[in-house]
């Protein structure tokens, strides 16, 4: 199976001694859509932080796009792994929302014309347009969302990582961003995100990785989200769904469901 | 959000455009503005500086400049400078002006003095004026850009750019940790001696910071992600347009021609006449 990105035994301490990745290892194929589950302080922002060389393994390994992750590597990486961070007050810092999302492109050392034409492209993908103008403090959390994310796809990366990419977003603003995923995902991108939100990752995602104290605990398709075993173990909750089915045992279904398409069949077919 | 600060013209990233002077190269008037400063810090007479500020609020009025928007800028100088002048009348030996006696206590104003307070007030208005009508007709963001294209250190610019864009998140963050602890009934406004009210502050204060601190961890990072390597790249400016080089030799020909005035005006005049 061939890996887009492809992590063996990886260890990271921090300075203050926390181990926040302790012998993780895990294989994302190429074109997916992965949700990265798992509690607080499992290591999930430390693991995406190495995806494209903010950090660098201190012990094991870490190969994207077929390439060592590396001081040396690392460089190049950044325009081809896109970071969207969770608060997007801590990534959109220029003055306008147009200079904030050239700045990825600029600093690829891209000419003005084609700087401007991915400008226009990434601001047209996440429908903010009209704002380009517009100063990041004068926008609205969801909107600033969509500046972040338009600043990592000005740079046409093949791997598009987001950490928490719903919390805080409204439902609209949810309804916007799955729209751009979907999007991207049919474009042929791997979207990587890390969530605490098992619905979504029911829904949407194809291949699931649940971590817990800096380890995989398990890696497989959106089945593993029914697991008991798996949830319990990782503090994580059933998607709701899943917990109505739960609540009914006499129906004795050898399968609960865990989307709302599944459970629409699974209703039908008791009527 | 942030609205005292947003009321305050030169934060506003887009200047409101319009006129002959928003139009000019921001390079040639941040030079200008500079020149224009140092000239009129070098004039003596009070004739001189009020014809430099009359100069200057022409300049003002040609660029539509708010009135309130100018007066908001001199009231944050007021508490340094009008200090100064108040003091200066009494302070300076000379001429006295005059007097006041209550028994022991007797304050004299001297008319030296007096003099200085109205040639320093008119330095502090031609500055401020100055540096106000540049910020106000060029908007931050593009003053920015030309500093770091005038060659001035890329560290400075990107500090001045970061302070003025996150002062609204920090702010931001401090009213919502003010809501946090009103919501729990906390009461300011006590003396600041009071134990408890001092250990709160100090310690949003201190949390203020760390927080701070973090963010800009957390900034720089994102930062990397997207291939920062030290610098911000700007697009470069056009060359500079004849146009723009006669405005600015224009408007410093005036604290120019005013100093050469003080320095040999009467001679002139009298070989004039």
């Amino acid at each position: 199976m061939a890996c887009i990105v492809e992590i063996e035994d990886l260890h990271y301490t921090y300075r203050d001694g926390t181990r926040a990745l302790q012998g993780l290892s895990l294989c994302i194929r190429r074109g997916s859509r992965v949700a990265i589950l798992g509690p607080n302080g499992a290591g999930k922002s430390t693991l995406l932080l190495h995806l494209n060389g903010i950090y660098l393994p201190q012990r094991g390994r870490v190969r994207v796009l077929g390439r060592e992750v590396n001081a040396r590597t690392a460089g190049e990486l950044r325009s081809r792994v896109g970071l969207v961070f969770q608060d997007p007050d801590d990534q959109v810092f220029s003055s306008t929302v147009e200079e904030d999302v050239a700045f990825g492109p600029l600093n690829m050392g891209l000419p003005p014309g084609e700087v401007a034409r991915r400008v226009q492209e990434a601001l047209a993908a996440v429908q903010m347009e009209e704002y380009r103008h517009k100063a990041p403090y004068h926008l609205s959390y969801g909107q600033k969302k969509r500046v972040a994310i338009a600043g990592v796809l000005a740079m046409r990366p093949d791997i598009i990582v987001l950490d928490e990419p719903t919390a805080y977003l409204d439902p609209r603003g949810k309804g916007n961003l799955l729209a751009i995923f979907d999007r991207l995902h049919r474009e042929g991108t791997t979207l990587l995100v890390a969530t605490h939100d098992v619905d979504l990752a029911a829904a949407w995602a194809d291949q699931v990785i649940i971590m817990k104290d800096g380890q995989t605990l398990a890696q497989g398709d959106t089945s593993l989200l029914v697991r008991e075993d798996l949830i319990r173990e990782a503090d994580l909750c059933f998607p709701l769904v899943t917990q109505i089915f739960r609540s009914l045992p006499d129906l004795g279904l050898p399968v609960l469901p865990y989307t709302v398409e599944q459970a629409a069949r699974v209703l039908r077919k008791l009527l | 959000m942030g609205k005292t600060l947003m009321q305050f013209e030169g934060l506003d990233v887009e200047a409101h455009t319009g006129s002959a002077i928003h139009a000019f190269d921001p390079r040639v008037k941040l030079v200008v503005v500079a020149a224009f400063i140092t000239l009129s810090t070098l004039l003596t007479s009070w004739v001189s500086l009020a014809l430099a500020v009359g100069f200057l609020l022409a300049l003002a009025a040609v660029a539509r400049l708010r009135v309130r928007a100018l007066g908001a800028c001199l009231l944050w100088i007021l508490p340094l400078a009008g200090v100064t002048m108040l003091v200066l009348p009494f302070v300076t030996p000379g001429e006295a002006l005059f007097r006041w006696e209550w028994g022991v206590l007797s304050l004299g104003a001297t008319r030296e003095g007096c003099a200085r307070a109205l040639v320093l007030s008119l330095r502090v208005f031609a500055a401020v004026l100055a540096v106000h009508l540049l910020v106000a007709t060029t908007g931050l963001r593009r003053l920015l850009a030309a500093m770091s294209s005038l060659g001035l250190p890329p560290v400075l610019v990107q500090l001045m750019d970061f302070t003025v864009r996150y002062l609204f998140v920090v702010g931001d963050e401090l009213r919502r940790m003010q809501v946090a602890r009103a919501a729990r009934g906390f009461r300011p406004g006590r003396h600041l001696f009071h134990r408890h009210t001092l250990r709160t502050l100090g310690q949003t204060v201190g949390l203020l910071f760390v927080r701070s601190w973090e963010r800009g961890e957390r900034v720089y990072q994102a930062m990397l992600a997207r291939g920062y390597t030290g610098k911000i790249p700007r697009p470069a400016y056009p060359p500079l347009r004849r146009r723009d080089l006669a405005w600015g030799a224009f408007v410093l020909a005036v604290p120019l021609g005013l100093r050469l005035l003080e320095l040999g005006g009467p001679v002139w005049l009298v070989s004039w006449k």
